[in-house]
């Protein structure tokens, strides 16, 4: 009974999700009907021909190669980093009371504005673009698991006391493992937010990558571009994010998954 | 291997982060031998798990001293285990591996020989088919016999016990109350068991003393010997003697109720 | 019990648990200035680096001669039809998808895979379609920070609901008291991470925006200054910017201390 219920519960998730999306699709292209002005707005079907023949030329590959690399050290740095401090933060009351007023600041300060001058400091090699990906990555991360560290809870600290568990063992089947669902949540934060990194390192020093085609395309006002070099870079958000949560759920089979999102 | 605790003038006073002060426990005197079942009973609130998380060594006394076996408790050891009053389970660890949390420090015994172990007390606390399952997908009652088995795995000198069988429905603790006699054996190995309940029948059933507390700041009203020997069949709770030892706790306790209500 | 007087020992303990973290606070502001000033003695480069000095001096400069106040102005108007405009609608987009099922299956893949986007991309094409004044800004604000408010607002509903519809039913609550009763006061914490959220993507966002091409405003400032190598102006531009990020993130947190003072917080 439950199984059924649940099957016809899917489906009725499935149809209506289907029909959002092509709800959003149908909009766009009366839109784009509508305005009926090519340097101006595209549909989507434009905006998928110009994706097809962008890989199919082979122009994209560098671009992608570029802003992939410049993403991958930025993010992984971040991630690193972020869990590390945001660990540190969790259990040395030291660390946390003389950094806290740096990390609240650090929180609204948006951090790509930093971009010029780190462009200036670093040059405009791959070096400072990795630098601005990981500042602007690795804020969410360093907090969700500090948060996450915290909310452990007293209760099972002192369940490790109780059984004379090591203290260094504590930081791994405790600490580490709890924060685990927060630590998650910072790094799919975080990824959009690397993005976004990559876009504005690459608009102050670059010859190369998804963000400067980005801004080649605007002032080349080559609309089919714009639009396409967008949605790539929100669909790479996306399938990063859905990636995350795939490992995530393979990696953490206890998580009551019910309440995500 | 003769080993005993003594309760000097234990006494306990939290201070809230506001300022707040709440004095706990007073004055707790009382020296507990190996091979003895104690039960504590007391109205809510009055101490009864901190003195035990004491006993534990997991706090430390404001007031007064504890001793094992003439040296000063000052943290927890391993032979020393606790159940908690709420089951505490690792939710990102299946039953098996919650139930091995404590034997992983006791670096004398192989993986095998842990795994046996785990087995073996799945078995006893009846949760047999269940190893895989994670704790959120367990009823309240399952979670803490899981929490008295990664206890009793440990098979500890000193075992504490707070409330275990608080979330067990009736049958399954009357049951649980036979089985425990069996699974711990104190006469025997020589434990020391400590049991707070709020059940009297209970308290009485299961041990060779009970210390009574009072109300806040908890202090210990009355120690009862209970005369039956053990292991003892669930028969004795219609004995007269019995119920005479019941009544009287109750009456006792009746009193302390009603000035916590009243406050 | 409760009479008893606060020792004097607890009183200095309590006290000192308090200022401790003041202490600790001023001591590690302090400490990043002076930071700051000795990493610019040691460059000793102008176009290089700028130490706070110098940077105060460029801001009273730019006050006296007015330039600031035009840029302040311009970010501001952006920064407040964006964020102010993203709030209201996506508490109520928030809010009719966690009322209606067949909304919520519709929409919330869509606004969930949106919310994964790095959303400030699509600057330029506002600013093709609205120009390169204010409302293309306000319009790529309001995309910024709409999907963190809508997102929460739903989870914070949806989240009370599910854990106390019982409660409702079995005390035979009315529909209106469980609205005001429980699923205003169940969602607010999530309500305002949410509205967090947000205000800090409208902050970085007013940059980037600005950055694709823009009027005025500090973004366009720190880009121009970036050009001509302007560092004091460039840091002018930042710290502003910066400020406006921690004022906004302090008021949301006051606001959320006093609106669900029973949530533990931590310090950002
Ligand atoms: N960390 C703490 N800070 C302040 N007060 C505390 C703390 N822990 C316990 N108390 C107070 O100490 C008193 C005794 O608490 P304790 O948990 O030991 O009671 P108990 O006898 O186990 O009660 P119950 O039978 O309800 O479990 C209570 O009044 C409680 O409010
Ligand atoms: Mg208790």
């Amino acid at each position: 009974m439950g199984a059924i219920h649940n099957l016809y519960r899917n489906r009725h998730q499935l149809i209506n999700g289907t029909l959002g999306l092509l709800f959003v699709m149908a909009f766009w292209h009366w839109a784009d009907r509508t305005v009926a002005n090519e340097s101006f707005f595209v549909g989507p079907w434009k905006v998928l021909q110009t994706t097809i023949s962008l890989f199919a030329t082979g122009t994209i590959y560098p671009h992608l190669r570029t802003s992939g690399w410049e993403f991958l050290m930025g993010y992984g740095i971040a991630a690193m980093i972020g869990i590390s401090l945001g660990m540190a933060f969790g259990m040395s009351k030291l660390v946390r009371e003389f950094l806290d007023p740096w990390l609240g600041g650090l929180y609204a300060t948006p951090t790509v504005a930093l971009a010029p001058l780190i462009i200036i400091w670093f040059g405009i090699e791959l070096t400072p673009k990795i630098i601005i990906v990981l500042l602007t990555a690795v804020i969410d991360i360093i907090i969700n698991t500090y948060t996450g560290v915290i909310n452990v809870g007293q209760e099972f600290r002192m369940l490790g006391m109780a059984f004379c568990v090591p203290k260094r063992q504590i930081w791994f089947k405790i600490l580490l493992p709890g924060s685990l669902p927060y630590i998650v949540t910072g790094l799919r934060l975080a990824t959009s937010r690397a993005i976004v990194g990559v876009v504005v390192a690459e608009y102050f020093g670059s010859s190369e990558g998804l963000g400067w085609l980005l801004f080649k395309a605007l002032d080349t006002y080559n609309m089919p571009l714009m639009i396409s070099c967008a949605t790539l870079l929100a669909g790479t958000g996306i399938v990063l994010n859905q990636g995350i949560l795939a490992v995530e759920k393979t990696m953490a089979p206890w998580r009551d998954t019910k309440l995500q999102e | 291997m003769q080993t005993r605790i003594v309760v000097e003038e234990v006494g306990k006073t939290y201070v809230k982060p506001t300022g707040e002060v709440v004095q706990a426990l007073s004055g707790v005197g009382m020296t507990l031998e190996s091979g003895t079942f104690y039960s504590f009973v007391g109205p809510s609130g009055c101490g009864k798990t901190t003195l035990l998380h004491m006993l534990h060594g997991l706090l430390s006394p404001t007031e007064g001293q504890i001793f094992f076996n003439g040296e000063k408790v000052t943290g927890p050891t391993t032979n020393k285990a606790l159940v908690f009053q709420q089951a505490l389970l690792l939710p990102w660890r299946n039953v098996v591996d919650n139930i091995k949390f404590g034997l992983e420090n006791d670096r004398t015994k192989s993986e095998p020989e842990r795994q046996t172990i785990c087995e073996r007390y799945i078995q006893i606390v009846g949760l047999r088919g269940f190893e895989g399952h994670y704790p959120h997908e367990l009823s309240g009652g399952m979670q803490q016999r899981v929490n008295l088995a990664r206890a009793l795995a440990v098979n500890p000198e000193i075992l504490l016990m707070d409330e275990p069988f608080g979330s067990l429905d009736a049958q399954t603790r009357q049951l649980m109350q036979e089985e425990l006699q069996r699974m711990v054996d104190w006469k025997r190995s020589g434990k020391i068991v400590i049991f707070v309940t709020h059940d009297i029948e209970e308290a009485v059933f299961l041990a060779d003393k009970v210390f009574v507390f009072s109300f806040r700041p908890g202090r210990i009203m009355k120690e009862i010997d209970i005369p039956f020997p053990t292991p003892r069949s669930l028969a004795i709770k219609e004995d007269p003697t019995f119920l005479k030892i019941k009544h009287e706790i109750w009456n006792l306790l009746a009193g302390e109720a009603r000035k916590a209500m009243a406050e | 019990m409760r009479g008893r007087p606060l020792t004097f020992l607890a009183w200095v303990q309590s006290a000192y648990g308090h200022n401790r973290m003041l202490i600790h606070g001023i001591g590690s502001l302090a400490f990043g200035l002076v930071l700051w000033e000795a990493v610019d003695r040691w460059f000793s480069d102008k176009y290089f680096f700028t130490g706070p000095d110098e940077v105060i001096k460029e801001l009273l400069q730019l006050v006296r001669d007015g330039e600031i106040w035009i840029h302040l102005r311009y970010s501001a108007l952006e920064g407040v039809y964006g964020y102010a405009l993203a709030a209201a609608a996506g508490i109520a987009c928030g809010a009719m998808l966690a009322f209606s099922r067949t909304l919520d299956e519709m929409f919330s893949p869509v606004l969930i895979g949106l919310y994964a986007t790095p959303r400030p991309v699509v600057a330029p094409l506002f600013i093709v379609w609205l120009g390169l004044g204010v409302a293309s800004k306000v319009a790529v604000i309001f995309i910024a920070s709409f999907f963190p408010v809508a997102i929460n607002t739903t989870a914070g509903i949806k989240n009370v609901e599910s854990e106390f519809r019982m409660l409702g039913r079995a005390f035979n609550v009315s529909p209106w008291a469980m609205f005001v009763k429980i699923i205003v006061p169940g969602a607010l914490p999530f309500l305002i991470a949410g509205l967090r959220l947000g205000y800090s993507r409208a902050i970085v966002t007013i940059m980037v925006a600005e950055m694709f091409g823009s009027e005025a405003g500090l973004g366009y400032m720190i880009v121009h200054a970036t050009q001509v190598f302007d560092i004091p102006k460039m840091m002018v531009g930042i710290s502003m910017l910066t400020l406006w990020g921690i004022l906004g993130n302090e008021v949301l947190k006051l606001i959320e201390r006093r609106a669900t003072p029973y949530k533990q917080t931590l310090g950002i």
